[in-house]
């Protein structure tokens, strides 16, 4: 039996990502730039929330946005920001399940010269595997529409345990989810997440929408003090 | 599913510090996985063997240590264990208070990787 030796490694995995991730925050903050990462399934309504959302930014002072929009691949997205003249770049992963910092330097490099108050990654549609991937955002978001049940928690622990709010989406849905548990929700995510910051919405009607900007928009006076 | 991406890390590690202290041969690794990380480990395994052929690690043993969800107590310290599911566990033991930050769970590193020959790297020169 040869001798063997133990070395002593006693490192994260995903260290590189995670430096390459501080690094890419704190060039972000210098230059004055809050950014987000939005997570949800497909489906949530990310695209609608952050329609939404950038109208009601941009309404007051006109805030300077941008968007990441990630998807496996297509451009649909990115096309609906730029119809609605929000600067958007498409980040397409190629059949990869997640956002890598990697990625995200090259879809923000795409920007050029081009500087953000806001900048937004919408992530791929996936309750999954973004979880685990620190994209050098200030803040990080996730969306449960109402259509999707209120039992996730448990069945996805690490998406909520990461971020810093839970959106749930499509409350105008509630009147025909009886079932939908508002309060079993915010008490399982507590569980996990004793921090987390909670907003009911509507997209579509606009239900709930000024509290998450007003929110949003203290999020970036906090950050960038 | 994305077992993949994480184990490439581990691999992309373990060789770089197998073949810097000029190992022949990584006999095991070990790993801590906090519970609450989505991982399955008949993947990881899978990943590890697939990812680590024709390197010095392609023969290595994973060994997994998974750790449980404890939580400290904001009020006094306390370090406990909290059940999702089961809401008698969510109050502090010590002092009952409901406040507290995630202490343990959440972990994946590298800790020992076990190897075969190489050099020693922490010779004490005389002097």
């Amino acid at each position: 039996m040869e001798e063997t030796r133990i070395l002593k490694i006693k490192q994260e995995i995903l260290a590189g990502n995670s430096r390459e991730a501080d690094t890419f925050r704190a060039a972000r903050w210098a230059e004055g730039t809050f950014m987000m990462d939005v997570m949800g399934s497909p489906g949530a309504g990310k695209t609608t929330l952050l329609l939404g959302l950038i109208e009601k930014l941009r309404s007051e002072g006109g805030a300077e946005v941008g968007v990441i929009e990630a998807d496996l691949a297509s451009d649909v997205d990115a096309l609906k920001m730029k119809a609605a003249g929000v600067a958007s770049v498409e980040l397409n992963t190629k059949n990869v399940c997640h956002v890598e910092m990697g990625m995200v330097e090259k879809a923000h490099a795409a920007f050029g010269s081009r500087r953000f108050e806001y900048l937004f990654l919408e992530n791929i549609g996936n309750l999954v595997c973004p979880a685990e991937f620190d994209t050098g955002c200030h803040c990080r978001i996730m969306l449960l529409s109402v259509p999707e049940g209120y039992d996730k928690v448990y069945k996805y622990p690490p998406m909520f345990a990461v971020v810093d709010a839970l959106v749930v989406t499509k409350c105008d849905y509630l009147p025909m989810n009886p079932d939908f548990d508002m309060e079993a929700l915010r008490k399982a995510a507590g569980v996990l997440n004793p921090g987390l910051k909670v907003f009911e919405v509507s997209a579509r009607s606009g239900e709930g929408m000024d509290g998450l900007a007003a929110w949003v928009r203290g999020r970036r006076v906090a950050t960038l003090a | 599913m994305h077992e993949m991406a994480l184990v490439r890390d581990v691999v992309d590690l373990v060789v770089k510090e197998a073949e810097a202290a000029g190992a022949t041969e990584v006999r095991t690794v070990s790993l801590t996985i906090g519970y609450v990380r989505d991982i399955v480990e008949d993947q990881i395994n899978d990943c590890f063997a697939y990812l680590a052929r024709g390197t010095v690690a392609e023969h290595a043993e994973l060994v997994i240590v998974r750790v449980p969800l404890t939580v400290r107590c904001n009020e006094c310290g306390y370090v406990y264990h909290i059940d999702t599911r089961d809401d008698k566990t969510w109050t502090c033991r010590s002092c009952s208070a409901k406040d507290y930050k995630i202490n343990t769970g959440m972990e994946f590193s590298v800790d020992d990787v076990e190897i075969v020959g190489g050099f020693a790297t922490d010779v004490q020169v005389p002097g």
